[in-house]
């Protein structure tokens, strides 16, 4: 069930974790460790979302409420107990109790009677709360939400070493000063890492079966005497927690947070499209669908850019809607196309393919 | 025959009485709380705060009775603004509602075809500037139903190609139809801005809709009467469709037992196919309304007023014509009340009323009482 | 050790089951018959708790179960097999099999341990593959069996849920002659166990002549005759249900 399965797979995995591991020395420029960066909390918010959605079969709307918690949790930590390594905890506990405790009362409010009102209640309590959120400025800002300090042994003005130039035969290395922004981003990597490990031994456990098996036919799953309203409600604790702690390294990450990068709709949309066509239900799937969307987010707009318009011939070019379709502006369309077939044809999505069996 | 007590199902007592009576209550209830909450903030005087005044309750009847006649046409606008957001959100959900009763298909996109209506009326309105233009309300309620006409017709063929589509090949199970429908959506919305543009388009009122009536001081907004108009006719039609037409009894019957009515021979299909074009049509044209209320079209405004839609389905009980146009018009209310007394709680308090009903209700109001046997 | 009381159930204005007063033994297997609508199912169904009874009460080894979750009365004895078999379809044979065994040992709630690494589960699971002869298909997924194996694997995981009560609901439908007798051999087994006490709704005759200790009949759902096999065959109450039921399937 967890073996990442044949070769192919293996690699790719394999290497996402050797280029997320040595990010600062293999990529240069800050945006390339912030796009590492990026990448590394939104593995660990897609794969506490495929909990959710892959394993347990519920759909939840709110996964960037919970998200936003933990980064709120830090955010306001920061500022009002002042920039210290006990405000990054602190904010990141009351992050993760909050979200645990708003999981909980949704849990037990739409599951017990039906599991579809579940999709329909997380999404208006979303809403709700992201209008509150930036309704709220004097606490959280409002729409231009809030920026903070974080201990000074996490921003680049610390140096904590160089690692010298060399060059070995063709391989040239410029240098290297290991900054605090370096610790940084080995911190968020670390717990990164961390929580991935954690929730593949939670899918692996017995827990975790019994969540399968609920998955494939809650009937049978309470006739054998598992209480299935008590693991589903469990299982969405458990994911709003982990999506908290992720929400939580993205503050101190950014050193910002507002509305727009931890509540948007638009954020939970991508969190869907990265399980869906990643694969759901394998946990490996949210990796790869990490990958792709993010890296597509970053790069994908200047390496079509304007050039593929331009590069038209004359004859589509005139045509009314076609170059508009292919307008890079446009690519959430094909996004979604693609979200739609693989949720029919693909359901276990790219590692299902790079598995080759069916789901 | 039952020894333990438990009251005979064909005699109900009054508390039964009042139970099944209660949603119906619940509208001029949330009125008259809505009421209540402006007086009380109206109340304290000048240089007075509400929990001082509260903690002098001597004070309380001469405030009130000061504050009352100051409040009174505001509650009158507001009720009639709640009213008429309300029955645009009742025809935005009826279809949903409907179509989950009859195919048990819980539709995310249904927001894209109020979009779609919306824009298609925005298109429609721009041809006709002159009838928009003039100040003649018949011309101006011609050129709003012509394109109400064109917008349900366009959402309508949307509608069949989205069930033929995205949604029947999702078969029974909701995980698949909530994802699926999450990405017809997502493609819904790319289409709109693919044809009409990615940026909002604001519009006109016609020129006859932009006034108000003024009843006892309080201004009633003439399109807001409109609106409230063709909620009732809307809801009044699907109830006459629903209890005396034959197509109406099938859906009736299937809503309950949708395996009987195959086993007896309708084709339940058809059935389903033409309620989720009906019930998409009406959603394009309470998005036409929406777009004439808000006098802007956003490609999200579908998406966005998904949230009120799902809180009143899901308070009305899922499945349940008349408990949705109920919700719909507590919803309505309650957000107008709110967005007067403190604004930033507007979503908020739906959110409450929804908790609260579900308290009640865990089911939502008229649902269908689940008893079923395996 | 299970026994009903005045049990009793509404379905809108319809009586499913009537004032069923009944007491199941262990050591016995009780068929349980009439025809079609009679409320065999629907009593499984109040039993295992599928269905909330409207009136009555249901009590297990003298405690009041009648108001219990499906999962609370699986935890205390009840294990309940169902007419349409009902399995986990894309879980292997031997984890719908270990699942039952780690819910009858209370394991489900364990998080940080590998359900794999539990050498007491797996050989429960393995023990009772062996006894229903799956061990071979262990390995496919539960959607891949026949029918008859699929039905198999179905008292499979009753048996590894050591229940103090088997329900089984018409074990034997849409098998072929020469498939039946495996599924009843199994059952058969159960009953050299004397602890248990075995229900099983069913139609074939002679299956209830060669299994069962007693029969119970329900007719629009009452309990119209309780005894041994051959002396409810007998009666006249019966001949007239099943009378009427053959007319209905001819």
């Amino acid at each position: 069930m967890t073996r990442a399965g044949p070769v192919l797979l293996r690699l790719i995995l394999l290497a996402v974790l050797v280029a997320l591991a040595f990010a600062p020395v293999l990529f240069e420029g800050s945006r390339a460790l912030d796009t590492a960066a990026r990448l590394c909390v939104m593995i660990v918010l897609a794969a506490s979302f495929d909990l959710l959605l892959g394993y347990a079969g519920i759909v939840s709307f709110a996964h960037t409420m919970f998200f936003g918690m933990g980064a709120y949790g830090v955010a306001l930590a920061s500022l009002h107990m002042g920039r210290g390594p006990e405000a990054l905890l602190a904010g990141t506990a009351a992050g993760a109790a909050a979200a645990a405790v708003l999981a909980l009362v949704i849990g037990l409010f739409s599951l017990r009677v039906r599991a579809i009102f579940f999709a329909m209640i997380t999404l208006a309590v979303a809403s709700a709360v992201a209008v509150l959120v930036s309704q709220l400025s004097t606490l959280t800002g409002g729409e231009d939400g809030l920026t903070y300090r974080i201990p000074r042994a996490l921003t680049a003005a610390e140096t904590y070493g160089t690692i010298p130039a060399f060059a070995v035969g063709p391989i040239a290395f410029d240098g290297l000063r290991i900054s605090g922004k370096i610790a940084n981003y080995y911190l968020v990597f670390g717990c990164a890492l961390a929580l991935f490990l954690v929730m593949l031994r939670l899918v692996a456990s017995p827990f975790g079966r019994v969540l399968q098996a609920i998955r494939e036919n809650d009937h049978r799953a309470e006739a054998v005497g598992y209480s299935v309203l008590r693991y589903r409600i469990g299982i969405t604790v458990i994911s709003a927690v982990i999506a908290s702690f992720a929400g939580a390294l993205y503050a101190i990450w950014l050193r910002y947070v507002g509305p727009d990068v931890t509540l948007s709709f638009d954020l939970m949309i991508d969190i869907l499209l990265m399980v869906v066509i990643g694969g759901m239900g394998t946990l490996y799937g949210a990796v790869i669908g990490a990958v792709l969307l993010v890296l597509a987010q970053t790069y994908l707009r200047e390496l079509m850019g304007p050039n593929l318009l331009e590069s038209l011939p004359p004859a589509i070019a005139d045509l009314p809607v076609l170059p508009e379709l292919l307008n890079p502006d446009r690519w959430l369309l094909w996004l979604g196309v693609l979200f739609v077939l693989s949720v029919y044809f693909f359901p276990a999505g790219v590692v299902g393919r790079l598995r080759g069996r069916r789901a | 025959m039952t020894t333990d007590g438990v009251a005979d199902p064909h005699r109900p007592g009054i508390g039964a009485r009042i139970g099944a009576a209660m949603p119906w209550l619940l509208v001029p209830l949330i009125a008259a709380l809505g009421g209540l909450a402006m007086v009380v903030q109206a109340m304290p005087g000048p240089e007075e705060t509400l929990a001082a005044l509260l903690r002098t309750p001597d004070l309380w009847a001469d405030r009130a009775a000061a504050a009352l006649p100051a409040i009174a046409p505001s509650w009158i606008t507001l009720t009639l603004a709640g009213l008429a957001m309300g029955m645009m959100i009742f025809l935005m959900a009826s279809g949903l509602t409907l179509v989950f009763g009859l195919m048990d298909v819980i539709n995310f996109g249904h927001g894209a075809f109020v979009s779609l209506g919306a824009f298609v009326a925005v298109s429609v309105l721009a041809r006709f500037g002159g009838w928009t233009a003039s100040t003649d309300l018949a011309l101006n309620l011609a050129a709003i139903g012509l394109a109400a006409l064109v917008a349900m017709a366009v959402a309508g063929t949307a509608g069949a190609l989205f069930e033929r589509v995205i949604v029947r090949p999702a078969g029974g199970s909701h995980l698949k139809q909530i994802l699926v429908t999450v990405g017809g959506l997502i493609i819904a919305e790319q289409l709109i801005h693919v044809i009409w543009g990615p940026a909002e388009i604001y519009i006109d009122r016609p020129a006859a809709l932009k006034g108000a009536i003024v009843f006892h001081g309080a201004a009633l907004e003439t399109y807001r009467l409109l609106a409230v108009a063709a909620g009732l006719t809307v809801f009044a039609l699907l109830a006459l469709v629903l209890r005396y037409t034959r197509i109406g009894l099938i859906v009736r019957a299937g809503v309950q037992d949708g395996e009987m009515v195959q086993a007896l021979g309708y084709r339940l299909r058809g059935v389903c196919v033409a309620v989720f074009i009906a019930g998409s049509a009406l959603a394009g044209l309470g998005g036409v309304l929406w777009a004439l209320y808000q006098e802007v079209v956003t490609a999200q405004m579908g998406a966005d007023l998904m949230v009120l839609v799902f809180i009143t389905v899901i308070i009305g009980g899922l499945g349940s014509v008349t408990g949705c146009f109920l919700a719909a018009l507590m919803i309505g209310l309650t957000q107008n009340y709110t967005a007067f007394v403190e604004p930033k709680l507007a979503l908020v308090s739906t959110i409450a009323v929804l908790v609260l009903v579900l308290l009640w209700r865990p089911a939502g109001m008229l649902a269908r009482q689940s008893g079923r046997m395996s | 050790m299970l026994r009903t009381l005045d049990l009793a159930v509404r379905f809108g204005g319809h009586r499913a089951v009537d004032g069923v007063s009944c007491h199941f033994r262990q050591g016995e297997v009780t068929a349980i018959v009439g025809p079609n609508g009679a409320g065999k199912t629907t009593l499984f169904n109040l039993i295992s708790g599928q269905v909330r009874a409207s009136a009555g009460r249901i009590e297990l080894l003298g405690e009041d179960i009648t108001r219990l979750s499906v999962a609370a009365r699986a935890r205390r004895g009840i294990g309940r097999g169902f007419q349409q078999t009902s399995l986990f379809p894309n879980l292997t044979v031997r984890e719908n099999v270990r699942l039952a065994v780690q819910a009858r040992q209370r394991k489900g709630g364990r998080m940080l341990r590998r359900a794999d690494a539990d050498r007491k589960v797996l050989a429960a699971a393995d023990s009772v593959l062996g006894q229903v002869r799956l061990a071979p298909q262990q390995h496919r997924l539960a959607s891949e069996l026949s029918h008859c194996n699929q039905r198999k694997l179905d008292i499979a995981v009753l048996m590894a849920l050591e229940p103090r009560v088997f329900m089984f609901d018409e074990p034997t439908a849409g098998m072929s002659a020469d498939e039946a007798p495996g599924v009843l051999d199994l059952i058969d087994g159960l009953r050299r166990d004397r602890n248990r006490c075995v229900l099983l709704v069913e139609h074939k005759l002679d299956v209830i002549r060669a299994l069962a200790d007693r029969v119970v009949v329900l007719q629009d759902g009452r309990c119209v005759a309780d005894g041994t096999p051959a002396m409810v065959m007998e009666s006249a109450a019966v001949q007239a249900a099943y009378m009427g039921q053959e007319l209905a399937d001819g």
